[in-house]
């Protein structure tokens, strides 16, 4: 049972991990918070007995340890040809290897399978903290030693691809977010071809948006595209609206903002085809996201006259999403006003 | 290159020894763990050259190690895990949760 002791026990590793890397000045020190980080992790997904908890508990362990004991080695093999780590003097393998295992460990593609079977088993708190904060500790190693690297390129077109063509077959919910994630993860691959920082604020407004939809289908207990439209608040089939447009990219809404940004430097850039992938991959995934909603929103669903439960009010869910809803205009006229 | 190149020699092949060992496994779940306590056996041999020597350093390789078993006994639980669960450690039992 995950009880509070336990959340209490396991979550500060987990914080503290990523912070240990993300402020790293050493490569041991990065990949012991790495090591930290999954320490902390592994127990509060596992704690609930059953079958599908186990099984993602072991697949997460098995990637994340494989991927980790890699990027040891590839550091400490760095280290044992030169002195001075990454001059002329290193092979070029090693920068390579260690962005293929942090992307193991980020769940981008080529090596993304492990995430929607992952997510499936995992509770939506959980779900939660896989797709927001373990992503962290990785990219900021990768945004911090690599950030122009050619291998991002690749990595980010593949997982846009596969994030978005992924996702069309997918009824579960927990999946699709998956989906989802890995083809975030491409734009903020790509914005690390831009600056240092823009990944960071990218991953800020992704959480929010996350979190908003999360906290839409968590209490409700929904975990496949059937149950969205069997709800009988009305609100929330709107707000579960708005926060998956949002997710998806869609000018009013706060998701946007990133994208644009992205968008608009990349363009400046040249890099007319790796914009044209990302933008085509997120209408795929506009696609599969208002696929969920507008079996609520368009058709005529039939309550049962025997489900007589009052709903509980929105209260948690009306604040984040009034950000999803608002936040793209109210920043807009800050910064311009100001 | 180096002046002694033995150590780092091993170290990449007990290294990658074990990452074969960990890839190429069908059947149980225990033999995998093994094998990844073999990886950073090899990357420890890596890390001696890097404590070593006139840095005087050697104890970090204490340190180490001692992650290294936790991470170890991590997957040890994991296993006991998944054998209460579902009652063996084969792989071909853990096909619940795919697409």
């Amino acid at each position: 049972m995950l009880t509070l002791p336990i959340i209490n026990l396991f979550s500060l590793p987990l914080i503290l991990g990523t912070m240990i890397t993300m402020s790293s000045s050493s490569w041991l020190m990065a990949w012991m918070g790495l090591e930290m980080n999954l320490m902390g992790f592994i127990p509060l997904i596992s704690t609930h007995s059953n079958k599908r908890a186990s099984e993602a508990s072991l697949k997460y362990f098995l990637i994340q340890t494989i991927a980790s004991s890699t990027f040891l080695f590839s550091f400490l093999l760095s280290s044992s040809f030169s002195i001075i780590q990454f001059t002329m003097m290193t092979p070029w393998m090693i920068p390579f290897m260690v962005i293929l295992t942090l992307s193991v460990k980020l769940g981008a593609a080529p090596f993304h399978m492990w995430l929607p079977t992952v997510a499936e088993g995992l509770s939506w708190t959980n779900c939660l903290i896989l797709m927001s904060w373990q992503k962290m500790a990785p990219l900021s190693i990768i945004s911090m030693i690599f950030p122009k690297n050619p291998l991002i390129i690749i990595i980010a077109t593949l997982s846009a691809i596969s994030g978005s063509m992924g996702g069309l077959n997918q009824t579960s919910l927990r999946k699709i977010l998956a989906f989802s994630s890995i083809s975030h993860m491409a734009w903020m691959l790509s914005s690390m071809l831009i600056s240092k920082m823009l990944w960071l604020f990218y991953i800020f407004i992704y959480s929010i948006i996350i979190s908003s939809i999360i906290l839409c289908f968590a209490p409700f207990n929904m975990l496949h595209i059937n149950q969205v439209s069997t709800n009988q608040n009305k609100k929330l089939n709107s707000l579960i609206t708005i926060n998956l447009l949002s997710l998806g990219g869609l000018p009013p809404f706060l998701g946007f903002l990133p994208k644009w940004l992205i968008m608009f430097y990349l363009l400046q850039m040249n890099m007319f085809l790796m914009v044209s992938i990302l933008i085509i991959s997120t209408l795929i995934n506009l696609y599969y996201y208002t696929r969920i909603s507008y079996s609520s929103l368009l058709l005529i669903n039939s309550n049962n006259k025997w489900m007589k439960t009052k709903t509980p009010p929105l209260t948690k869910q009306l604040p984040l999403s009034m950000i999803s809803l608002f936040g793209l205009i109210t920043s807009m006229l800050t910064f311009t006003l100001l | 290159m180096l002046i002694n190149f033995n150590e780092v020699l091993l170290g990449i092949l007990v290294y990658f020894l074990g990452l074969m060992s960990f890839l190429s496994n069908r059947k149980h779940l225990l033999s995998m763990l093994l094998s990844l306590e073999f990886m950073v056996l090899g990357s420890f041999l890596l890390m001696v050259r890097l404590v070593g020597g006139s840095l005087g350093e050697e104890s970090f390789l204490l340190f180490f190690l001692t992650m290294v078993v936790c991470e170890g006994s991590l997957g040890l639980s994991i296993l006991v895990l998944v054998i209460r669960s579902h009652g063996n450690d084969y792989f071909s039992s853990m096909k619940l949760l795919e697409c």
